[in-house]
This record gives structure tokens, sequence and C-alpha cells, in this order.
């Protein structure tokens, strides 16, 4: 008797543990009014996006659970929920340089018809960010969010100086003043780098950003980009970095070691903008965004004495410098395996919309939507906005591959091996341009 | 009968523990088998082509360099630092609390803590070094003071645990040995090698091979800290089964190098636990 009610109870319990998936499934397969966003942790966006959600639910009815993870962990999360299709997510936060890999595997669900159907203007949107961050292959893939660039971050006393500017023009033959073109921004940093030797103060000339793989490949691309004018894979795929404007390129990266700021080799964001916001350097291309932190920290030592400019370029004419720096960013998209698309957009549409955007850009976040700039007050609480634009008109971006990820660290890796000397610019460029050659040509794509 | 009956029962009894062995332990490794199987780009399969790769097999050499350098060192170390705790006297646990405390830390802040302190423009340790004796700390910006102060930061985590394990091996030793030893007027060297070491020889036998694995799977301390660089400096065999995996998302391309890593950890244990047995089976000299 004992051992029947046992046996029945057993069976009951596996039917009812059976069960819990498919009634999960059937639950994420309804277009229900509860979506799950994934965003990228740590931004002012989210924080943003966190305070608009009741907002959102109130003029939709759309309940939304939202999730944040470390960007170094958000992309990993992303791909193996879409591919093992558990439709965890509905929205998800997208790189500008995993698109390509996202919209070419099948992760993505394309965005052109909800465009059309919410008659979204496009046209708000820079065209910098939206050929980065949104369209691929003829199609609308993304709504970007945030558009950041690269532009040179400098010490506005220092140039000021009339000791300095002497000093500068004794030894240079020229006035000194924020550079324009690379070679003159080496001239700088080596004038500030012996300054800072002889004088005894703790003073570099340059800051640069070279930890592998990432941020020697971005920092590397706006000079290669500017010193060839070409990107770095042609249409079909071939690898174009190796040439002698490409080892030119890396060469000039070398030069710069003995005048950058130790450190420099192993040196992520945080590091080179801490450096620079404590007044160690004279100079740091970085991205725009940490002119907002930088701008409002007012405990900072170099408070109101710094300033952001374009990034230098080469020169490819007597009143023309190429100046090439680097867009970057963030977009929403609606994964591939959401049962919710409806849903989703509606919140994709509200987070990028005009108005969500201009509140954010008066918090200081850098929108990519046209708009979002007209209003007065945004220049107020951030004075180099102007800069920041100018950068976006001219910015180029990173290669659109679907091995993205594995193409960086081959340049990367390059890259620091250049640096550091542990290979030849042209050797570390030809190996990675080899590697490239023979991922490309099997297994990648562009 | 009865016999057949407990045969039956120990076999149903060990079922859940098999079951659960096999779910976590031959089940992800049967995968990655099947992962490195797989064919490659070439007409090879992707353990070949692992083996043949030459970032893998820089790496491998790399990983040995630090498991050359870093493992005697925890050793020596570690005996040298447990053998004074283990023979005090009083205080012994306050002391050995106080030396284990890098193993109560995560790996993670391990690394973000030693980032910090070797930073070479504003970390603790190049300010005391710059102003004291106007010396430059290098941090990790160079690829040999990068492969160097990983190694340091390695044998520093570790060399506790080594510690320990000697102390506490070492209090076990009666102290009327001790004095016996000194009263018949042996060297402090001498007394080291006929007292104290016969009753800590397994234990650092055992060692030797736990910190060599240990070594072989540094990651942690890599991805923080460095990524792999400068260069290739600190591209280990860990990192690099981490990048293919995680990174480019090729996990038949992972599966490969781990499958060379088990290879090299498996033999390596093999031959450790042969030693093992040659030194338990042999007469050892003990003071007594």
């Amino acid at each position: 008797m004992f051992t029947r009610t046992l046996y029945k109870t057993n069976v009951l319990l596996a039917l009812a543990l059976g069960c819990i998936p498919v009634l999960g499934s059937c639950n994420r397969a309804s277009e229900g009014a509860e979506i799950t966003v994934l965003y990228y942790a740590g931004v002012p966006l989210g924080q943003m996006m966190r305070e608009e959600i009741p907002a959102f639910t109130r003029a939709t009815g759309i309940r939304v659970t939202y999730r944040e993870l470390p960007y170094d962990a958000i992309r990993q999360r992303e791909i193996a929920s879409i591919t093992n299709r558990q439709g965890t997510y509905d929205v998800i936060f997208v790189d500008d340089v995993w698109m390509s890999e996202y919209a070419r595997k099948g992760y993505l669900v394309p965005l052109d018809s909800f465009v059309t159907a919410s008659k979204v203007d496009m046209n708000d949107f820079f065209e910098s960010a939206r050929r980065a961050e949104a369209e691929l292959d003829g199609r609308i893939w993304l709504m970007p969010q945030r558009a950041d660039v690269q532009v040179l971050f400098y010490r506005t006393d220092l140039f000021a100086d009339p000791q300095h500017r002497r000093g500068f023009q004794q030894r240079f033959g020229r006035e000194l003043r924020v550079p324009e073109t690379w070679e003159e921004y080496r001239e700088v940093a080596t004038y500030f780098t012996d300054y800072g030797k002889t004088s005894g103060q703790v003073l570099w000339g340059s800051g640069e950003t070279l930890k592998r793989p990432h941020f020697a490949f971005e920092f590397f691309a706006m000079r290669y980009w500017s010193m060839t004018g070409e990107q770095f894979f042609s249409d079909g795929g071939a690898p174009l970095f190796a040439s002698p404007g490409g080892i030119r390129a890396l060469e000039f990266m070398r030069s710069l070691a003995p005048v950058a700021a130790p450190g420099a080799a192993n040196w992520a964001h945080d590091e080179t903008v801490s450096a620079f916001s404590q007044g160690q350097l004279a100079m740091a291309p970085q991205w725009y965004d940490f002119y907002a932190t930088l701008h409002g920290d007012t405990t900072l030592p170099i408070r109101n004495r710094f300033g952001v400019a374009l990034v230098p370029g080469t020169r490819v004419g007597p009143d023309s410098v190429r100046r090439t720096p680097s867009i970057g960013g963030g977009s929403l998209g609606i994964a591939a395996d959401s049962r919710k698309t409806q849903a989703a957009w509606r919140f994709i549409e509200h987070m990028t919309g005009p108005e969500f955007m201009a509140r954010a850009a008066l918090r200081g976040v850098i929108v990519p939507r046209r708009s979002s700039y007209a209003d007065a007050r945004v220049r107020q609480q951030n004075p180099a906005v102007d800069v920041y634009l100018q950068s976006l008109e001219m910015a180029w971006f990173r290669p659109r591959l679907v091995d993205y990820a594995e193409i960086e660290a081959m340049i990367g890796r390059a890259v620091s091996r250049g640096f550091v000397g542990e290979a030849t610019p042209a050797a570390a460029l030809q190996e990675a341009a080899n590697e490239a050659r023979s991922k490309l040509g099997t297994g990648g794509g562009m | 009968m009865l016999h057949l009956r407990w045969r039956r029962w120990r076999v149903l009894a060990l079922a859940p523990a098999l079951l659960w062995l096999g779910a976590v332990s031959v089940y992800p490794l049967a995968v990655i088998v099947l992962q490195a199987l797989r064919p490659g780009t070439s007409r090879s399969i992707r353990l070949f082509e692992a083996i043949s790769d030459p970032h893998v097999v820089e790496a491998l050499g790399r990983t040995a360099r630090l498991v050359a350098i870093v493992v005697p060192i925890q050793l020596l170390v570690g005996v040298a630092v447990g053998t004074q705790i283990g023979l005090l006297q009083r205080g012994r646990t306050v002391v050995l609390v106080l030396v284990a405390l890098p193993m109560f830390v995560p790996p993670i802040a391990i690394g973000l803590m030693w980032r910090f302190l070797l930073e070479p423009t504003r970390g603790p340790i190049a300010s005391v070094s710059k102003s004291l004796f106007g010396l430059t700390v290098e941090g990790f910006s160079t690829t040999t003071s990068a492969f160097r102060n990983l190694a340091l930061i390695s044998i520093w985590q570790w060399s506790a645990f080594v510690a320990i394990v000697v102390a506490v091996a070492v209090a076990t030793t009666p102290r009327s040995l001790l004095d016996q030893a000194f009263l018949d007027g042996l060297t402090p060297a001498a007394r080291f090698r006929n007292v104290i070491w016969p009753r800590i020889r397994e234990s650092a036998l055992i060692l030797l091979l736990v910190q060599t694995l240990e070594t072989i799977r540094t990651f942690d301390l890599v991805y923080v800290l460095t990524q792999g660089g400068p260069g290739t400096a600190t591209e280990l065999l860990s990192f690099l089964v981490f990048e293919r995996a995680f990174q480019f998302n090729d996990p038949a391309g992972a599966a490969g190098a781990v499958m060379m890593m088990w290879g090299i950890s498996t033999t390596l244990m093999m031959v450790g636990l042969f030693v093992f047995r040659v030194r338990l089976s042999g007469r050892s000299t003990v003071y007594v």
C-alpha cells in the first residue's frame, strides 16, 4: 500500500517537474505584456532607463524586467541565450563592433518594418552613428542610443603657460599649440615628458591607452586610418593593414613609447583618465564620454584646467589634415529568440526616442540624435559639445566583421608587440595579416 | 544469497554518486573531447591544430617557464616560513591566520589590488620607490616586468598555502626530538635535514604536484592584470583557452588546447604520484 502511494507520488512529482519548462515556454510563447531587457552595467544611460521604466509601463502597460551585466560578460551571455533559444532576453544591448556578428549570424530581429510602421525619422540620427550602430547590408538592425567618439584631452594651463611657450619655441622653432598632426603631437609630448624629467614634476607628454587587445586596436586604428586613408580590410576581405602605411602607423606608435607615461602598454581607459585627471599627463587621446566625468568633478586637480580638441591627423594638403577618430557606441536591438517583438520594439522606440534622448543629453549623455542638441542648456552642461559633434562628423568606424573579436585580438596583439618592441612593426603586422587572411578565408567573412 | 543482495544494494547505494560524477565530470569531459575531435579548418582535427598552433606552443612554453620559476620559489619560501611557524611555541595560530590572508582574498581582488599597487604613475609602490630611491616601477608596462610581476604575485599568493601545510606538519614534531638534536650539537641545517624534513617530505611532494597544477591553471591574474600583454609576455595557456572559448566563440578551438592541458596535467600527476609512491615505500632516515 505504502509502496503504491509512494509510486503515485513520484509519478505526480515527475509530471509536475516536467511541466515546469513546458509551462515556461508556453508563457514565453505568448505575446505578453512583460519583457526582459539586458543592458550594460555602470553607465548613466542604464540608470536613466531604470528611472524611466515606471513611466514607460504606465504609458504602454508593458512590464519590464531590467537586468544589467558588466561589459565583459554581456556578449557571451547574449549569444549563449540566443543560440540556445532560451528566450531569456527581448531587448539587448549591442556594441557597435558586434553588429556584424549579431546581424549576420541571425541573433537579431531586423527593425526595418518597425521603423517604417512607427515612422521613425532615421535622419535625426547622425550619419556616422547610423552607419556604425544601426545599418548593415541595407537593413536596420539596431537603434543607436549612445555615440562616443575619440577626441584629444589636453591641459589648457600648460599650453597657455608663457614659460612652456618660450621653451617649446626655442626647442622646436614653432609656436606651442594643440597639435594638428601626429608629428606635432609627438613633438609636444616629447617637450612635456622631458620637462617632467628635468623639473622633477610628475608629468608626461602623452597618455596612451594600449592594453591589448581592445584598447591597443582602437587607439592604433585612429592613427592607421589617418596615415593610410584606408580601412583595415578590402571589400573582398583581404587584410590591408600590413601595408607600408600600416607599418608607418605602428612605427609612429612605437616612437611614442619613450614619451608616453610609463604603463601605457598596459593601460585601459580608467588608468589613462585617472592619470590625466590627476594632472600627470599633458595630452591624452581618449573617448569623449570621459569629458562629462572630468568636467563634472569639482574635486579634481585639473578642474577648469583642461579642454578637448579634435584628434590630430595626417597632413594631406597645405590646409588639409585627415583626422580619423573612431566612433564607438551602443544600441538596442531585439533578440532573435524574443517572442514579444512588438513589446520589445515599443521599449526600444521609447528609449531611443527624441524626448528621452533630449533628456539624456541634458544629463551629459552623448546621444546620437541631432535634435537632442537643439536645447541651449545642453551646451551649458557640456561646453565642449561642438568638438564632439565635429568629431562625429569625421569619425570612422571599426571593421564590420562577423569574426570581429578574433580579428581585433590579432591586430591588438600585433600593436602591443610592436609598441613594446617584442617584434618589429612590419613583422608583427604581417603575422596578424596572415592570421586574418587564414581566418577570413575559411571560417570568417565580412 | 545474502552476499548477492548486499552487492546489489552496494551498487544501488553508489548509483546517485556515480550519476552525479557522470553529470559533473564525465559529461563535460566527453563534450570537450568531442569538440576537440571535430574537423578543423585544414584537413586535421582541432586537437592536432591546437598542438601545432604556434600561439598555443608559445603559450605552453611561457606557462612552463612560469611553473619553473614560481613553484620552486613557492616551495622554498613556504617551507622556510612554514617551518619557522611550526616551531613557534606561542602565537602559532595567530601567525598562521595572518599568513593565510592572501588565500582568503578572491584572485580577482588580488589582481585588482596589485594592479593598483604596481601602477607606475600613481601606485603607492611607485611613489615610495621614486621618492626614497629615485627608482621607477615598471609595473606591467614592459614584457619583462609584466612576466616578473605576475610570477611574484603568484609566489606571494600561494607561498602562504605551502607555509600553512608545512607549519601543520612541523608542529607535529615532538619537542623532545628537537631538544635532543640541539643537545647532540646538530647545526640548524642538520636539525632541519634529520628531524624536520623527514616529517614534511611527503607533504612537500604533494605540494609540489598541487602547486605545479595550480600554476598551469593560472588565469585570473592574467585576466585582471594584463589580458596576456604587453605583447605576448603573459599569454599563458589557460588565458588562450578562455580567449578562444569565450571571446572568439570557438569552443572547438579551445577544446583542443584544453585537451593539451589535460594531457600535460595528467602526465605530471601520474609521474608525481609514482614518485610519491616510490618515496613512501622507501626507507627514510628519521631522527628518533
